[in-house]
């Protein structure tokens, strides 16, 4: 651009550079042509004042010899004769009656008589004169001088006698010079140009007044400087034509010093005819100048105008250029780099075709892979069914061996199905149908739920097992229990696969505030083994589906490599991570971290009276943690590491009379096991403080003999802040103070009319009599079609709500809510359906929408909350019915 | 005979349960003895032995309503971790869940008479 612009900037100084030069050029052009006008003006009109004036030379000529002539005339006439003093008195009189400056007769020998007026003292071309009179010019015009005058003579041929005896050859017929001036009108001062009358010899006849010289050469020589000559060849060359008769132009400047005069004339010169007289017309350029210059100036002014508009026009037709290029040119870089970015796109496409390529028959390549190790994992345990199978029907009588052999098959299909899961969950996330159903869920039943399904597992593996919970803040979150449930069981059949008799596996939860904001908090779930653990190259690639480290450990191990690249696939749906840490010998440690979203649960102040109570565990972590819990919920904690301080400390405080009111020892502790720890105590100390065991394992394996030290109950890990508090809660037998907690108010929903539908008949008597105690009318139906039909046949208006439980045989709740809802009369649209799930994650509450229901309550029913929503939904039923 | 003490010390939530019934010992009790009785109990272990998953849900399901409203806690633990996986319809040994319900099962009945 910046090339394009000096380009025009450039282009448009050169332009003015060529217009001003131009326009100068012209100017020049112009002021020469002008000066050249000037001069043929002056030359012209010159030429014109001359003619003019020659005109009227001649005019006053032929004037004065008409008069000349009646003298002559009368001459002839008056009788004078020959007598010279007639004539001469003659010629007087009509002299004086023509008013002359002198009259005279003039001899060949140039005597001159004078016959009137002054005496002519000299003449002015003598020679002239007599040469002329003696050709026989009929006319001649000299000039001469009286005493007094300058005198213009008329002279023509005239013979008369003369006093002194001789004949004349002429008559003088004088006139003042400045009477001819006068007619000439020579001496106009209001003319442009003025006159000189010089003689043959350039000696001045009729000058300007300030005229110096006397003659005109002098004049040349002094102040003129002629125009392409030298004024010596200037003089000459009127002299030429003075003596030719011609006439005489010249273009001067005129000079004169003393008066700072520099002027430019145009001379003319031409002869007056029949005289020895040069008429010389001069005009000074000024006024021609003035005149000339003004036209010059506005031919100049209109020249520099329309060089201008034509610039102006110029640059107009030159910037709609400019953008007519210029949006060529854009559009042109459009096209350019669209084109480019085309063929980049069309680059990158190939690319991105080769990379699919050769991913697609990577996975092929994996596809494959996995399929002959899976076909290997299915034929062997399909292979054992079959096999079993046939031994058992060969051996249908020996009870053991059938036992045997059907054991061999249960495991085996067994096996077969967990491969089969996986397939069917892989193959669902890679045709993306599975989605993750968030609900809330409580992350103190999941954790108990889940340490319940692996602690047999564990216990038949002889490995030792621990669980522990720090920090947590939240323990309702929104999330989908079943896949986390997955997640946390393929993490610990792993542990459980891959560690060694005797090894430990570790199963952490804590939880920290999550960067996404107040509703959410970042939770923590670890699963650590000390097992074998894994190769850093392996490590990288183990959520791969279908790939499992390819080594002899492994291979005796089964599995399909699905499970983790199913878990990654949760994971990240989830928005979460995963840290894998390992050392081949030594262990791995998966570590998921994931922000939930907070179920906004009523805190329930769980608020504990302020009980001292020791915790025993030989986890420092656990300590700390079940403490801090503690702590909040009121009481005053304290905690120690064996089973001997705890009954130092507990001996301890009973002398001091302070004793604990509860002591939490863990099953499990180095030294003196928690049940003895336990049984020494009570032997101490009697029956007095309750102690409860706490412990990762299974309750029922150890009840005996715990109840047998004296361990009055059992709470079970992870010691969740809300499991701490129920169970301390049942010790003070407050059980009934959350009751109480419950609000006062209680509402009316006397007289209602409820439909029941639910196919338990424990939960359907319980549900009744809550809804009767509270003054309503229930009728129950145990099943969907049965609910439908009864609310088909009852009179319009008859119910006022529904209870509609959603699990049940024949027609469910959905189906039948539907059916209800599709009834043809008033009240199937109006009447409110209130579901009741068992599970938060049972039931999608937007299937229940869908379907036509107005709320849904959880199971196991809240009273109280029932009656609210009744409260809420029925009353405008009721307003109807009344009306 | 049925009493709150025997129930407690057989390891259920009587407070939790009574809640549910409204305080009323004498139902609550009536009620435990219903759901001993329960059908379901038959269901299940037929199902889960004929693949029926489907079914074995329902009665699973079922059990854990009532074991729920009623604060049976220890027959509540291994019936709510069976209905988790039977909801999936996984394929899995139910076997030792089956076995601790229907123990514990035996034994209220046996404190029940």
């Amino acid at each position: 651009m910046k090339k394009e612009l000096r380009i025009i900037v450039g282009g448009l100084l050169l332009m003015l550079v060529i217009a001003s030069a131009v326009f100068f050029g012209l100017y020049r052009f112009l002021d020469v042509r002008t000066e050249k006008d000037v001069r043929e003006i002056a030359r012209v009109f010159l030429g014109e004042i001359a003619g003019q004036e020659s005109s009227r030379y001649e005019a006053i000529k032929a004037i004065r010899y008409t008069q000349i002539d009646s003298m002559h005339k009368e001459l002839e006439t008056s009788g004078a004769g020959n007598d010279p003093a007639k004539v001469k008195n003659v010629l007087g009189h009509s002299a004086a009656f023509q008013d002359l400056a002198n009259c005279t007769l003039i001899s060949a020998s140039g005597h001159m008589q004078t016959c009137y007026g002054d005496p002519i003292a000299r003449l002015g071309g003598e020679s002239y004169l007599m040469e002329s009179l003696a050709s026989g010019q009929k006319q001649i015009v000299t000039g001469g001088w009286t005493e007094k005058e300058q005198m213009i003579i008329f002279a023509a041929p005239f013979a008369a006698p003369m006093e002194n005896g001789e004949t004349s050859i002429g008559l003088l017929w004088c006139k003042p010079i400045s009477l001819f001036a006068q007619v000439m009108n020579l001496s106009n001062p209001d003319s442009m140009v003025y006159f000189f009358i010089i003689r043959r010899d350039t000696s001045y006849v009729i000058h300007t007044e300030e005229t110096v010289e006397d003659n005109y050469d002098e004049l040349v020589r002094k102040h003129v400087i002629p125009e392409g000559v030298t004024p010596e060849e200037c003089i000459e060359l009127l002299h030429n034509a003075i003596a030719t008769d011609s006439v005489f132009t010249m273009h001067t400047h005129f000079v004169d010093d003393s008066q700072n005069l520099n002027v430019r004339r145009s001379v003319h010169g031409m002869p007056l005819k029949d005289s020895n007289w040069y008429l010389l017309s001069i005009i000074p350029y000024g006024a021609l100048d003035e005149t000339i210059a003004e036209m010059g100036h506005s031919r100049s002014l209109s020249m520099l105008v329309a060089v201008f508009v034509l610039f102006a026009a110029l640059l107009a037709v030159f910037g709609v250029y400019i953008r007519i290029v210029r949006r060529q040119m854009t559009q042109l870089e459009k096209a350019r780099s669209v084109a480019e970015s085309a063929s980049l796109e069309a680059h990158q496409a190939q690319e991105a075709a080769e990379a699919a390529r050769a991913e697609a028959e990577a996975a092929n390549r994996a596809k494959g892979e996995f399929l002959s190790n899976m076909s290997h994992d299915i034929r062997t345990p399909m292979n054992a069914i079959v096999g079993m199978t046939a031994i058992a029907r060969d051996h249908i009588g020996d009870q053991d061996r059938v036992r045997d052999c059907l054991k061999k098959i249960s495991l085996s299909g067994k096996q077969l199905l967990g491969l089969v899961n996986d397939i069917l969950d892989m193959s669902k996330i890679e045709s993306g149908k599975m989605t993750l159903n968030p609900e809330p869920l409580s992350l103190r039943q999941t954790m108990e739920t889940i340490c319940d399904i692996v602690r047999p597992q564990i216990k038949a593996n002889g490995q030792l097992f621990d669980i522990f919970i720090r920090n947590i803040l939240a323990e309702e979150v929104y999330c989908d229990g079943l896949r986390l449930n997955q997640v946390l069981l393929n993490f610990l059949s792993n542990a459980m696969k891959f560690t060694p008799e005797g090894g430990r596996i570790d199963l952490s939860l804590w939880q920290e505030p999550s960067p996404k904001g107040e509703g959410f908090v970042r939770t923590h779930l670890s699963v650590r083994d000390t097992g074998m653990g894994m190769s850093e190259e392996f490590r990288a690639k183990l959520f791969t589906a279908f790939e499992r480290e390819d080594n002899l450990r492994v291979r005796k191990t089964q599995g399909t490599g699905l499970g983790l690249a199913i878990v990654k696939y949760i994971v990240d749906a989830m928005g979460g991570t995963i840290e894998v840490a390992s050392q081949v010998g030594e262990g791995t440690d998966f570590h998921v971290t994931v922000d939930l979203e907070k179920v906004p649960t009523d805190p329930q102040e769980m608020v504990l009276p302020d009980w001292k109570i020791l915790v025993v565990d030989d986890s420092p972590d656990l300590c700390e943690t079940a403490s801090l819990s503690l702590r909040e919920l009121g009481t005053r904690p304290e905690t120690c590491l064996s089973g001997e301080e705890a009954l130092e400390k507990v001996l301890e405080a009973d002398r001091k009379g302070e004793g604990y009111f509860a002591l939490l020892i863990d099953y499990r502790l180095g030294g003196m096991s928690g049940v003895e720890t336990a049984r020494r105590i009570r032997d101490r100390l009697g029956s007095r403080v309750p102690i409860r065991l706490i412990s990762a394992y299974d309750w029922a394996d150890i009840a005996e003999e715990a109840a047998a030290a004296g361990i009055t109950g059992f709470i079970p890990k992870p010691l969740f802040k809300s499991t701490l508090y129920r169970e301390l809660k049942k010790l003070s037998g407050e059980a009934e103070a959350r009751a109480a907690d419950s609000p006062e108010r209680t509402e009316n929903i006397a007289g209602l009319r409820i439909l029941l539908a639910e196919d338990n008949d424990i939960n359907a008597e319980i549900a009744s009599m809550i809804l009767e105690e509270s003054g309503c009318a229930v009728e129950c139906a145990e099943d969907g079609k049965i609910a439908l039909d009864m609310f088909a046949a009852s009179p319009q208006g008859y119910f006022d709500a529904i209870l509609m439980d959603l699990r049940m045989p024949h027609m469910n709740g959905i189906e039948a809510t539907e059916n209800i809802r599709k009834l043809h009369r008033a009240d199937a649209a109006r009447v409110p359906i209130i579901a009741m799930t068992a599970d938060a994650f049972e039931e999608d509450a937007r299937k229940c929408l869908a379907a036509g229901m107005n709320a849904h309550l959880a199971k196991p029913i809240d009273i109280e909350l029932l009656k609210k929503t009744l409260a809420r939904l029925a009353p405008r039923a009721r307003a109807v019915k009344s009306s | 005979m049925l009493t709150m003490e025997k129930l407690k010390s057989w390891g259920a939530d009587v407070d939790d349960g009574m809640k549910r019934c409204l305080n009323n010992e004498a139902m609550y009790l009536r009620l435990v003895n219903k759901f001993l009785q329960a059908a379901s109990f038959e269901r299940l272990p037929e199902a889960l032995s004929a693949h029926d998953l489907e079914a074995a849900f329902q009665a699973a399901h079922d059990l854990k309503g009532s074991a729920a409203n009623l604060g049976l806690t220890p027959i509540l633990g291994p019936v709510s971790r069976m209905t988790e996986q039977l909801r999936a319809r996984r394929e899995m040994d139910y076997e030792p869940d089956l076995e601790k319900l229907l123990r514990e099962r035996d034994a209220l009945k046996s404190l029940a008479e």
